[in-house]
């Protein structure tokens, strides 16, 4: 699975766009947002896009965050996506034994155009995340 | 070798701090020597659904989610420091009650948006919480949760809980055997279901459509893994008069139902290659939301199966095995 090579930002712009709704300003100044890309990962406030450069964080930015802030931030994920696939079954291991936290966890978030799959890679002794991926597809209209 | 007492006084110091206590119900069951030599925590169904009025695990009191997430803490602060084996018993998410009465709609987002759930899932996810897959979270068999979708092969319809128990939700008998067939003539392909499918590596329907069998037994198949069933009324158990045999001591043994035909299935699990030649003393069900022990036997064996009883309602269960016993606890 190839990495997003560009610098991406995902903002609150993630709440739903309905048809009746006033236009949407494209804004990320003051938003708390998710990054990652060739200048790392972060989340926390965007300061005002320069320049065409990757988005700066307001310093302290947040290398790990929590679900709750995810949750405080972006709102709730998809009602429904699609299934990851998994890898070729091990019968043979044993997941009872030990604490085994997830290396890493996936959210998707929708509207009416916008699918969203972040993947998060665990913080290591916490239940904090820092992000690992953002991918986004928008559908262009009428499709 | 932790002892049973041991292992409980350890996990209660854990909670205590959280003012959560854990009382005895009364079902436990005692056999000869240390069976189970790591400590087992065994959650059983919790039926999460999407935080509303409707739910049968909050039942209007939020509170409950901050006591089985204290009571998931407490499991995970215990493994970081003692060898020991977790598993939850199916019936994880209700998505039968929230997704239009179908266990196999994937649509369940509803549950893992519940905000009231966040720390729950927090703690599910910290400990890597293997989940057997029930017939209220059927829809697991082809998607699992989006936090765990990293680990699916800790969703599962059976699992081995090291080399002596075995854990399923215990649903898998519920579903009359094809017409013309005996439960005994069938269970072998039940058995291959428990035992071999991983979520994500293959659809359960395909899964189920690939193997050699006649078309009855297909549907029957789909119907016992993928269809709704009826709960059991499981509260009307018979006391079980007849002594244990050795190498079981004592316990309020009843007579559960089907217990025969679930250690049938356990029976042909351990025939399994991946089995290792491992053999169950002691099979860990839910399903009912009742809990007990009863005993019956693979072969000459004698095993026990302990009903681990509900988070739903007004329910709160833990079972722990350790050293020579099983109990299950209420968690108040």
């Amino acid at each position: 699975m190839s990495r997003v090579p560009a610098f991406m930002a995902l903002g609150v712009a993630l709440t739903s766009v309905g048809a009746c709704c006033p236009v949407r300003t494209g804004q990320l100044t003051g938003r708390w947002v998710a990054i990652a890309g060739e200048n790392g990962q972060g989340a926390g406030i965007a300061t005002k896009p320069a320049l065409a450069q990757p988005l700066a964080l307001t310093a302290p930015s947040e290398a790990c965050f929590s679900n709750q802030q995810l949750r405080e931030h972006f709102g709730p994920g998809c009602e429904e996506n699609e299934a990851e696939a998994a890898a070729s079954p091990d019968l043979t291991d044993d997941p009872t034994q030990g604490n085994q936290p997830t290396p890493g966890e996936v959210h998707w978030y929708c509207d009416r155009r916008t699918v969203v799959r972040v993947v998060l890679a665990r913080c290591p002794g916490t239940n904090t995340f820092r992000v690992r991926q953002l991918a986004v597809s928008i559908a262009a209209e009428g499709r | 070798m932790t002892t049973f007492d041991q292992a409980l006084s350890s996990f209660r110091a854990l909670l205590e701090p959280d003012g959560i206590a854990v009382q005895p119900t009364g079902v436990a069951a005692k056999v000869v020597g240390p069976r189970f030599s790591e400590p087992i925590f065994a959650v059983p169904d919790v039926h999460l659904c999407d935080g509303k009025g409707g739910d049968i695990f909050l039942k209007g009191n939020p509170g409950k989610a901050g006591k089985l997430a204290a009571t998931l803490r407490a499991i995970y602060r215990y493994r970081n420091n003692h060898t020991s084996r977790a598993i939850q018993l199916g019936d994880w998410f209700d998505i039968w009650r929230v997704c239009g009465k179908d266990p196999m709609n994937m649509a369940f987002g509803a549950i893992e948006n519940a905000a009231v759930f966040t720390e729950i899932l927090d703690w599910d996810s910290a400990l890597g919480l293997p989940h057997v897959i029930g017939n209220h979270d059927a829809a697991f068999l082809n998607a699992i949760p989006n936090r765990r979708a990293a680990q699916p092969n800790f969703f599962r319809p059976g699992f081995w809980v090291g080399n002596n128990v075995y854990a399923l939700h215990g649903h898998q008998t519920t579903v009359s055997p094809p017409a013309g067939k005996t439960f005994d003539q069938v269970v072998v392909h039940a058995a291959t279901v428990l035992g071999q499918f991983v979520p994500g590596a293959t659809w359960i329907q395909q899964f189920i459509d690939q193997q050699h069998v006649a078309e009855d037994v297909k549907q029957w198949l789909k119907e016992t893994f993928t269809g709704q069933h009826e709960d059991v009324d499981a509260n009307h158990r018979a006391k079980n008069p007849t002594a244990p045999p050795d190498p079981i001591l004592s316990g309020d043994f009843v007579v559960r139902e089907n217990q025969q035909q679930l250690l049938s299935l356990v029976a042909q699990v351990e025939a399994f290659p991946a089995s290792n030649g491992r053999a169950a003393d002691l099979v860990l069900v839910a399903h009912s939301h009742v809990p007990c022990v009863s005993w019956s036997r693979i072969g000459t064996r004698p095993v026990v199966i302990a009903d681990a009883g509900a988070w739903t309602y007004d329910k709160a269960h833990l079972l722990i095995a350790a050293g020579d016993t099983v109990a299950v606890f209420n968690i108040v």
